[in-house]
């Protein structure tokens, strides 16, 4: 079923769309006279979409199923002539299951028609994957990947079905269908499985890799780094620059606005509120407190994902200080802090090489 | 001396600080000193810059750990420099608030990339030393330096921009003097061990000295078998960093009061060390300190024992409970490693005399 993750290709416009989305509407109008199309590529991507679309899918499948199948049955039962009296699509009956079904050529047929509607669909769609310009996500490799393991796996199936020994014999054994369940095996695999594998190996790495991270926001944002240096600052007394840097994050990342709200008012009254148990080590905390209460409190719509960077670099700042004392007392901490340098080194190393070459080029 | 292990404290400190924040610790302490007596926990304790961390940072280096080895000191090449940073801005800063223009063009330029770009990566550039010293020599910039303690700013900002052609390089590992120099705010509790002989071992530990973190302290009383109160001689022209409205001595002599007249510290000894006494000979040569004494005879004003003397009857005159007997007075200047070395010395002595007597 490629039909339905082609149509996510051309995710960059879908973005471009919502990032709009705050503008006013006649702006945007004005701005992308395209929008029709952006929104039909909205609405491709639609949760809505794609499983109206399943489910539309499973629902013709069975009805074909249910009614050729009832007729099939009633026809069956109406002959009189026993003795010659067949079905015409499913051989051995509806409600056998005795035994196996087997092809008969009046199934053939429609599974013929079927396949032209699919395989139509599977080209349409084919087409619109290789013409998409991007392939942020891959999916353009992968369907060229599957359509190759596709066609192998039909020609398999049909040419088996060809040699007489395969389909007699061999088929006895292990049913040459295989072929084509193996090929749909593999499609789940290189574009359902493997995607998941490389985005969580994406996320792992990145967590470790963010070039604009500190080293020590590094550590914090890998879970291990985090529960050590949040583990360490209790036994030093110390949680609560940690606590108000996480709760920070968590604040940045939420998404409701209420929920965002609630979080900012919870981190106003446990870190910024003078001798609330998890007060910061900050200069001028009440002034501090009022200025922020007041952006919080004050704002009519979303509270500003910034409103609280300062206190996370203060947070930042403090927890220097506790991060030396860690990194020699601790050797996950220690080992990932030499990583983290030897990588910022070579990219140092990358980014000044690049310049060279950038500058030679432009002397030449 | 072998044996010196710097460590957090045990994981049974943890629950404690979650569960009972203000109430003492049950059994980490009690139970721990009745079971080794050989163990003698010292406390440092005073308010926020007034030396607590730099002594320890001495102590470390005269029993040759932490910060004695390169690897660890490389570690703290960006602490440096954020001083050195900080340090920048907050002179930049104070130029606009007290309304000082900085004269130089070119040094203007620089104030601004301070402001708002600069990065502790960029100290790697050596043209940044020059820069940087020239902004420093700025008249604009000395006319703040003079009215400093008019804001916020480190003691070690003469030094570091004194050894900036040190500190922009690449090559910048920091000295050892360049460590105890650096300003760090100490945030939580911090500890150290190490042998004193007779079977013994001190422990010293540090504790960030600023509001919240007082709060902590508490944490410790009861397992203390001695205190060092350090308070700065300097600060009596200077501010709160947590309030900027209250004057530190104030601050500072409440803070002894409330510990020094602590129920859990009767029978402990305590030692009150007025430390950078350099700073403060170099600070009242230019400045009045009867200015901010009522009580003090003017035409003493430029004598540092006299200061010194009236310093230390301000401080005592704090103790209601205490007894004196067990109170030992000294002065200190921290970032002089002789000088600490040699007072460190007599507070262990007398620490042990009052021990022994016990």
């Amino acid at each position: 079923m490629k039909f339905f993750k082609e149509s996510e290709t051309p995710d960059d416009s879908s973005s471009v769309f919502s990032s709009s989305d705050s503008m006013s509407h006649n702006s945007v109008k004005q701005k992308l006279p395209n929008l029709r199309v952006l929104k039909f590529y909205q609405f491709m991507v639609s949760h809505k979409f794609i499983i109206a679309t399943y489910i539309g899918v499973f629902i013709i499948q069975t009805a074909i199923w249910a009614i050729v199948g009832g007729i099939d049955e009633i026809l069956y039962s109406l002959n009189t002539d026993l003795q010659n009296r067949k079905r015409f699509f499913v051989s051995p009956g509806f409600f056998e299951f005795k035994i196996g079904c087997s092809l008969t050529s009046g199934i053939l047929i429609v599974i013929l028609i079927e396949s032209v509607f699919y395989i139509a669909a599977e080209v349409i769609t084919l087409i619109m994957c290789i013409r998409s310009d991007r392939d942020t996500w891959s999916i353009k490799k992968e369907t060229l990947i599957y359509v190759i393991v596709q066609s192998i796996g039909i020609s398999l199936f049909v040419i088996s079905s060809f040699i007489d020994i395969m389909s007699i014999l061999v088929d006895y054994f292990v049913p040459y269908a295989l072929f084509m369940f193996g090929a749909l095996a593999l499609e789940t695999i290189i574009c359902v499985l493997l995607p998941v594998c490389y985005a969580i190996r994406k996320d792992f790495h990145s967590t470790h890799h963010n070039p604009q991270d500190s080293t020590l926001e590094s550590i914090l944002k890998n879970k291990k780094g985090f529960k050590t240096i949040l583990d360490f600052a209790r036994r030093s007394y110390c949680p609560e620059a940690v606590l108000c840097w996480s709760d920070i994050q968590r604040f940045k990342d939420c998404k409701k606005r209420e929920k965002k709200l609630e979080i900012a008012k919870y981190i106003i009254e446990h870190y910024l509120t003078p001798s609330s148990y998890l007060e910061l080590n900050m200069p001028q905390l009440a002034n501090v407190k009022e200025e922020l209460s007041l952006m919080v409190m004050g704002s009519a719509s979303t509270v500003s994902n910034d409103v609280f960077d300062m206190i996370e670099n203060h947070c930042l700042q403090d927890l220097a200080d506790l991060q030396h004392r860690l990194v020699s007392s601790d050797k996950f901490i220690a080992s990932m802090v030499q990583e983290l340098k030897e990588l910022q080194r070579l990219k140092a190393s990358c980014e000044e090489k690049v310049e060279e070459t950038f500058n030679v080029e432009l002397e030449i | 001396m072998g044996n010196i292990v710097v460590s957090p404290h045990d994981k049974e400190g943890q629950h404690h600080m979650m569960a009972t924040p203000t109430s003492n610790n049950p059994n980490g302490g009690s139970a721990a000193t009745a079971k080794n007596k050989s163990e003698i926990t010292v406390l440092l304790l005073g308010a926020g810059e007034s030396g607590k961390s730099t002594l320890f940072k001495q102590v470390q280096f005269f029993h040759g750990v932490g910060i004695t080895h390169d690897q660890e000191r490389i570690e703290l090449i960006e602490i440096v420099r954020l001083n050195v940073l900080e340090n920048a801005k907050n002179l930049v800063a104070a130029t606009q608030h007290l309304n000082i223009p900085i004269e130089q063009p070119e040094n203007r330029e620089t104030a601004k990339l301070i402001i708002n770009s600069l990065n502790t990566n960029d100290l790697e550039d050596p043209s940044w030393s020059k820069r940087l010293y020239s902004l420093w020599k700025d008249a604009g910039i000395q006319k703040a330096y003079e009215n400093r303690e008019k804001f916020q700013l480190y003691d070690s900002t003469e030094y570091l921009f004194e050894n900036l052609d040190r500190i922009c390089s690449d090559k910048y590992v920091p000295t050892v003097v360049d460590v105890i120099r650096t300003r760090t705010k100490t945030i939580g509790i911090t500890d150290m061990k190490f042998d004193v002989g007779d079977g013994k071992q001190l422990r010293l530990v540090d504790v960030g000295g600023q509001r919240n973190e007082r709060r902590k302290w508490i944490h410790f009383f009861n397992t203390v078998d001695a205190v060092v109160f350090l308070t700065s001689l300097s600060e009596f022209d200077l501010n709160l960093y947590e309030d900027n409205g209250y004057w530190r001595v104030k601050e500072s002599l409440r803070v002894f009061n409330e510990v020094v007249n602590n129920a859990l510290f009767y029978k402990v000894p305590f030692v009150l060390l007025f430390n950078k006494r350099d700073l403060f000979e170099k600070k009242i040569a230019t400045k009045s300190f009867s200015k901010y004494f009522s009580g003090f005879n003017e035409a003493e004003e430029k004598n540092p024992v006299a200061c010194i003397e009236y310093m230390t009857k301000l401080f005592l005159n704090e103790i209601t409970e205490h007894p004196l007997d067990t109170v030992s007075v000294k002065t200190l200047s921290a970032i002089d490693h002789d000088n600490s070395k040699q007072v460190f010395e007599e507070v262990k002595q007398f620490i042990m005399t009052q021990q022994h007597r016990e």
